[in-house]
Order: C-alpha cells, then sequence, then structure tokens
C-alpha cells in the first residue's frame, strides 16, 4: 500500500504541502519569535520601509508588518480551520443521508441546500453581520452558512453511485439498517473526495475572510486580520506600498498553497482509484 | 514454408524489476490463426500490446527479435511501432463501450480513417442491417453485439495484416457472441488475415484456431495444435481442460487446478 | 424450502419480470438461465428484497416473506452471493469485521466462534481474519462473500453469477465449495448464469428465462439429451456447445 501512495505524489502536493506546512508552522510559532508587538502603537516610525529592524517595514501606526503578519496568519488559519470543521462533517452527513434514503427526505434535503446556495457568500455575511454585530465568530458562522451545501451535493453525488454498490446491498439483504449503512459503510468512502473538496475551498475562505476584513466587517482592529490590513494600507500604496502588499502577497502565497495541495491530493486519489 | 508475416523472439515485458511476461515467442503466416489462452496474470494481454506499442507507460519490453512483414521493429521503442498499428496490426478489444470514443457517432469513429462513403460499406460488410442509422449512433446507445461489429469495421477500415482480437466476445451474450465469431471467421478467411484471438476460454480458442498457445504467470508453458487439444501434456494445461464443469459430470467433484510453483520458473 | 409464486418486478413502471414460480427443495439447486434484459437477476433480486416494486409470493419455510423489508424476521434466512467479488466487499473493512458486522446485525451469539467456524466453512484460514479485501484474490474474496451469506445461518442462498468474474480454474473451487455447503447444510440455492454448462452442473432444475418469463424447465438430463420443447431454448442449448463451424 505504501508503494501505492508514493508512487503517486505529484509535484503539485509536495510544493502545496510546503508552502502550507511553513504557514502552518509560522503560525503557530511565528508570533513567539518576534519580539515587536503587532499592536503597540508607534508613531515616530510611521510607515518605514523594510529593513533590517523591521524585515517588513511599518505600517501607518508605526507598528511591525512582519509581526503583525504573523500573528494575522493565526486569525486567517483560525477561520479556515474553523469553517471547515463546522462545515464538512454537517455537509457530507446531509449529502449521504439524502443520497441513502432518496425520497422525500433527499429532496428536502437539497431544497434547503439549493436555498443556502442561492446566497452569494460575502452578501450573507453582510447580512449576518449587520444582524448579528462584527466579530470574529460571526465572520466564521456567515462564512460557514454558506460554505457547506457544495460538500452536501458533493456527498449526495458519490452516495448516488456507492449506493448501488453490491457491498451496500449485501448489508441491507442482512438485515443492516440504513443509520449503519451511512455511517459505517458510506460515510467512510465520502472522505477523500470530501478532503480534496476542503482543501480547495481553504483558498476560498481565506480570501472571504480577507474580504470581510477588508470591509471592516469581521475581525475589528486593532487584530492584524490579513483583509483589513490591506485596506488600511490602500491609501498609502503610492508611498509606502509595503503595506497592504505585504498582507495581499501572504494571502496570494497561502491560498495557493491550498490550492496545490488540493490539485495534488485530487490527482493523488485519482491515481489510486484508478 | 510460407514467410513468417509476424516473428517474435525472446519478448520480456516488466514493470519496474517486475517481470510480467518472459521469453515470449511466436511466428505467424497470413491466414493462419493463433489462440494465447490463460488466465488473469498470465501476461496474454500484455504481449500482444508489446508488439503494438501500447503497453502502460512504466512497463519495458524487449526482444531478441521482432520482424513484421518484413521489416524489423524494436519492441523498446513504443513510438516507433505506430506505423504498424492500423495498417499492419488492428486491435479489436472486449468491452465496445469502453474502447469506442462516445462523444462521437460510430459512424464519425470509421470515417476518421477512411471517409463516410467507405465507413458505410464498411458497415455494411459487418452485417449491420441499416448502415445510415448506426452511422449516427453513439457509442453508448449501441448493443454489445452491435458495437462489436462495428469495433470491427473500424478494424477492416485499416485493412490491416493481422488482427488482434482480446477476449472480442467474453462480455456478450452466447447467441450474440456466435454471430460476431461467424463474421470474424468469414473476414478473416476472405482477406487472408492472421489471426491471434486471445481468450480464457480454452474450448472457443481450440474452436477457432489453429495453433494455441497457454500461458501461465508470464511464460508459454505449451504450445500445441488446436486438434490436438485434448492431448495436451502440461499440467496446467490438462487441468484447464479438467476443471470444466460439464453438464454430464452433475453430482461429481470437479477437478480443480493445483497451481505447481514450478511452472513460474520453466 | 422457498417457493415464488406468481412474481412480477418493475423498475420505473416497467415490468422487467412476469408470471415467474418455482419451488426449490432443502439442499436442492435451482438454475435461472437466461440472455441479459431476460430478467434472471432481477428474480433474484425481488427475492432478496432489493426491489421495490414486486408483486406476487415468496416463502421461505413456509413462512410468507413477500412483505417483509430485506433482511427482516424470516427474510433473513434468505441470503445472496454477488456476481462482482471486487464490489461486494467494502474497500476498508477487514476479514474479521464483514463477518463480524453479519453477526451483530443479525443479533447473534458467540462472535469470534462464529466467524472462525464461518472462515474454516469457506476454506479461508484463520490468517485471514485480519486482511483487506485488496490483500485477497478473486476467488478468496467470493469465499468471503459466501461465508458472510452463510454465518447468519439462512435457510437458502441466492446466487447472482457468483463465479462469471473469476478465473476459469477459480471457479471449480467455489462450485465445489457451494456443493458440498448444500449438501452439508441442506441449503437451499437459486443460482442465475448466463453459462449454461455451468447450470446444468451445479442444479437439478433449469428454467429459462427470456423477456422476463420462464420459457421453459428442464432437468440437466434433458439439457444433455438435448430434449428442448421451446425452439429458444434449443438455440441456447446450440449456441452454449460452442463455436462450431469454420470458413
Amino acid at each position: 500500500m505504501s508503494d501505492h501512495w508514493r508512487n503517486s505524489l505529484n509535484p503539485s502536493m509536495i510544493i502545496g504541502s510546503m508552502i502550507i506546512g511553513a504557514v502552518f508552522v509560522l503560525a503557530l510559532l511565528g508570533p513567539a519569535l518576534t519580539a515587536m508587538s503587532p499592536t503597540e502603537i508607534d508613531l515616530a516610525s510611521r510607515l518605514l520601509a523594510p529593513s533590517r529592524e523591521h524585515w517588513l517595514g511599518t505600517d501607518q501606526l508605526g507598528r511591525d508588518i512582519l509581526s503583525r503578519l504573523l500573528h494575522g496568519a493565526r486569525l486567517s488559519l483560525g477561520v479556515v480551520v474553523l469553517v471547515i470543521v463546522l462545515v464538512a462533517p454537517i455537509g457530507i452527513v446531509i449529502g449521504a443521508i439524502a443520497g441513502v434514503m432518496g425520497g422525500a427526505i433527499d429532496a428536502l434535503f437539497m431544497r434547503v441546500t439549493d436555498v443556502f446556495l442561492a446566497f452569494p457568500r460575502l452578501i450573507l455575511a453582510l447580512a449576518m453581520v449587520a444582524a448579528l454585530g462584527p466579530g470574529i465568530e460571526n465572520a466564521v458562522l456567515a462564512i460557514a452558512l454558506t460554505a457547506w451545501p457544495p460538500y452536501a451535493r458533493l456527498a449526495r453525488a458519490e452516495t448516488l453511485v456507492l449506493r448501488n454498490k453490491d457491498h451496500i446491498a449485501a448489508i441491507r439483504v442482512l438485515g443492516g439498517s440504513e443509520t449503519r449503512i451511512v455511517f459505517a459503510h458510506v460515510l467512510p468512502l465520502l472522505l477523500p473526495s470530501t478532503l480534496v473538496r476542503a482543501t480547495l475551498d481553504m483558498a476560498g475562505i481565506i480570501l472571504t475572510a480577507a474580504g470581510l476584513g477588508f470591509l471592516g466587517l469581521g475581525v475589528r482592529p486593532p487584530a492584524p486580520e490579513w483583509g483589513s490590513m490591506i485596506a488600511e494600507g490602500r491609501q498609502f500604496l503610492l508611498d509606502a506600498w509595503w503595506v497592504c502588499t505585504v498582507p495581499g502577497l501572504a494571502i496570494l502565497i497561502v491560498s495557493l498553497g491550498f490550492n496545490l495541495l488540493g490539485d495534488g491530493l485530487r490527482d493523488m486519489i485519482d491515481a489510486r482509484s484508478r | 514454408m510460407t514467410p513468417a508475416l509476424l516473428d517474435i523472439e525472446g519478448l520480456d515485458v516488466a514493470f519496474g524489476d517486475r517481470i510480467v511476461v518472459r521469453d515470449f515467442s511466436c511466428r505467424l503466416s497470413a491466414g493462419e490463426r493463433l489462440g494465447i489462452v490463460g488466465e488473469s496474470g498470465s501476461g496474454k494481454s500484455l504481449s500482444t500490446r508489446a508488439l503494438m506499442g501500447l503497453l502502460p507507460p512504466r512497463a519495458a519490453a524487449r526482444s531478441r527479435r521482432y520482424t513484421f512483414d518484413g521489416a524489423t521493429y524494436d519492441v523498446a521503442q513504443p513510438k516507433a511501432l505506430a506505423a504498424l498499428r492500423g495498417r499492419g496490426i488492428a486491435l479489436v478489444l472486449q468491452d465496445p463501450k469502453v474502447a469506442l470514443n462516445p462523444t462521437m457517432t460510430a459512424g464519425a469513429q470509421i470515417a476518421e480513417v477512411c471517409g463516410r462513403m467507405r465507413a458505410l460499406e464498411l458497415l455494411a460488410d459487418v452485417g449491420l442491417r441499416e448502415p445510415e442509422r448506426v452511422y449516427d449512433q453513439f457509442p453508448g446507445t449501441l448493443s454489445g453485439g452491435m458495437g462489436q461489429r462495428v469495433m470491427i469495421a473500424m478494424m477492416l477500415a485499416a485493412e490491416p495484416k493481422l488482427l488482434i482480437a482480446d477476449e472480442p466476445t467474453s462480455a456478450l451474450d452466447v447467441t450474440v457472441a456466435q454471430g460476431v465469431l461467424a463474421l470474424l471467421d468469414e473476414i478473416i478467411a476472405a482477406r487472408r488475415m492472421a489471426l491471434i484471438l486471445i481468450s480464457h476460454d480454452l474450448d472457443l480458442a481450440g474452436a477457432f484456431c489453429d495453433q494455441i498457445l497457454v500461458m501461465y504467470a508470464g511464460r508459454i508453458v505449451e504450445r500445441i495444435g488446436a486438434s490436438a487439444l485434448e492431448r495436451a501434456r502440461h499440467p496446467y494445461t490438462r487441468g484447464l481442460l479438467q476443471c470444466r464443469p460439464r453438464i454430464e459430470d452433475r453430482g461429481r467433484t470437479l477437478p480443480t487446478l493445483s497451481r505447481d510453483p514450478a511452472w513460474s520458473h520453466e | 424450502m422457498i417457493r415464488v409464486d406468481d412474481l412480477a418486478v418493475s423498475y420505473d413502471g416497467r415490468r422487467v419480470v412476469s408470471d415467474v414460480a418455482f419451488a426449490v427443495g432443502r439442499g436442492q439447486a435451482f438454475g435461472l438461465v437466461g440472455e441479459s434484459g431476460s430478467g434472471k437477476s432481477s428474480v433474484l433480486r425481488a427475492m432478496a428484497g432489493l426491489v421495490r416494486d414486486v408483486r406476487g409470493l415468496i416463502t421461505i419455510d413456509g413462512v410468507d416473506v413477500s412483505r417483509l423489508r430485506c433482511g427482516q424476521g424470516a427474510r433473513r434466512r434468505l441470503q445472496m452471493v454477488f456476481q462482482d467479488p471486487y464490489g461486494s466487499l467494502h474497500p476498508n473493512h477487514r476479514v474479521e469485521r464483514v463477518l463480524g458486522e453479519a453477526v451483530d446485525i443479525a443479533g447473534l451469539d458467540r462472535r469470534e466462534e462464529r466467524i472462525v467456524d464461518a472462515l474454516s466453512a469457506v476454506g479461508l484460514g484463520e490468517a485471514f481474519m485480519r486482511r483487506y479485501p485488496h490483500q485477497m484474490s478473486g476467488g478468496q474474496r467470493q469465499r468471503l462473500a459466501i461465508a458472510r451469506a452463510l454465518i447468519v445461518e439462512p435457510g437458502a442462498i441466492l446466487l447472482d453469477e457468483p463465479t462469471s468474474a473469476l478465473d476459469v480454474s477459480v471457479r471449480a473451487e467455489i462450485l465445489n465449495l457451494l456443493m458440498r455447503l448444500r449438501r452439508e447444510r441442506g441449503i437451499a440455492m437459486v443460482m442465475v448464469s448466463h453459462d449454461l454448462a455451468i447450470v446444468g452442473w451445479f442444479c437439478d432444475q433449469v428454467a429459462v428465462m427470456r423477456n422476463g418469463r420462464i420459457v421453459e424447465v428442464l432437468t440437466p438430463e434433458d439439457l444433455v439429451a438435448g430434449r428442448a420443447r421451446a425452439p429458444y431454448t434449443a438455440e441456447l442449448i446450440g449456441a452454449s456447445r460452442g463455436y462450431r463451424w469454420r470458413v
């Protein structure tokens, strides 16, 4: 079995894993490594270009951008992980049940899915924030509400195929319950594609969280969320380009990393199933 | 002795260091029929794929000699073997639904090789009663027998000298298979094509072919004339002959094959 | 042991089986032979309870199970072995889980003992317990599928082309196994196949099906003697004898 896996490793997956691995490590350890505070205001040092003292320069309030970046990594990754952890299990259980039961339950679940799918992510997030107020928890909730439907659909589509497999029929003939079929037989087989989907989704979630931050919703200042850093740095784009470009690049690299990882995982799983 | 159309000697095929075909050799002349019989993993399909340069990417092949229709080829250079495909050697596979392009109509796929007029002629030649209608059908809507006939028509379009039929009737109903086999019989005889028939069915190979090669674990374990099949000597062949269930043997335990490891090392 | 009467099966409103009736005694085997589209597999699936739109009578050991859901109550005495040994086992479940699950669902006691017994009944040693399906050959997987059906102590086993996906030399082993189980345990069996020779060797009676109906029922002796009454049967027998002529 291990040979099989080794043969399917591909460049996308390797590069993607390296990037994401590095990001996670930096997010966990980084803040401990920088001595500088991400929130301490020092107006005397505002808008300094990258130098040996401030590797990535300072922003308009004199805060060191590198340390803001590292602290912000925790925020962004935290949002991503929270959303996925909420959304993927609920989504695939709904989809699997719909696929296995069929009939009225299937129709009901899929109509509910359709309703949520109809909302553009950012608009719903705005509505949520308007209703509940800004804050990271509400941002997570808002993103989660629009992120779950694709998992349900994916799970249902795969379940419809799996439903006809003989090993499911065999369990039925033995008298196994539908619950057993969903949880012990179908769900484990849905995990690979869900994993791929989740990894690819992470890039989108980062962007949505950054979008919320950019609009001033979600995370409140002075928290160093990357999206709000870009928003704040916009006005200095011509003179002190590093203030908003650096967090922008960070978002780009992390998204790219997740995309590559997801692509690589998908290729690997495809190869294995052939 | 008629000059050999196909002469392959000492063919080996390997995936990395796992050797899957060992020392495969055969000579075939125009009009001759060879049956290769074996179970899954015997190497029967891979050996013929090697002749056409159609091995999977991770496989490597080599041989001592390989000549076809007077020209010499190298199995280790699969790209060069592309010249052989179609005009020299053609392949008919087991499942037309998989072997035909599902996004093109049946007729269009044949016409790719020889143009629309000839495609319609060929569809009629293979016994399809409404060639124009079949021309416009997609492979997914064709029945097993019809799909197989379309594949044969496609193969004929290039007018090959050697046909390799890999389990051509295994996926077909018994009565439909009879029709397809009769068609193959007629076509091969009329055009004096050489045939290699690959099958797991010893009886079929015995009825259809002149010579039989029995393969086990990548090696040829027996080379025998079809008419002498019942007198085969190798224990594996005898085992295959004996373990076929016959209605007449009702009530008696079927003889089973006990695999002798020595067979992998002959 | 099994009785089927007036069986009719439909898929999405389309009738695929009509008027099927037969009976199989303890330890006996009944064969259903036909080409694709004949409805033979649908009969089996209907008997197992896997099809929704079924009308007619299905009884096992005298008990009417036609209204029971799959695997419920007496219907569990009717088990099934499928054609594809790769598809009928969950790829992530080990042998011991496959068999253990069957025992659990049936609510039987002495779990470990039954698992060991079932494995040895099909000729698989205890070493197989921790194996995954992809670590077993086609023949071994099919043996496991048979063990799974056996472990719940069925009165009858339905066999859907049990050897078609197996190598020729392995078929004999599986057929011998099934024959032995039939005799030793008195399990009734219904076998579907497109292969007349296999069905003729294994079964006591053979029904030829076409277009969803039974065309005729014969004994293997009838088959050997070529005593077919319906022309379709004769055609089938002729085609099964193998390729006859050379140009």
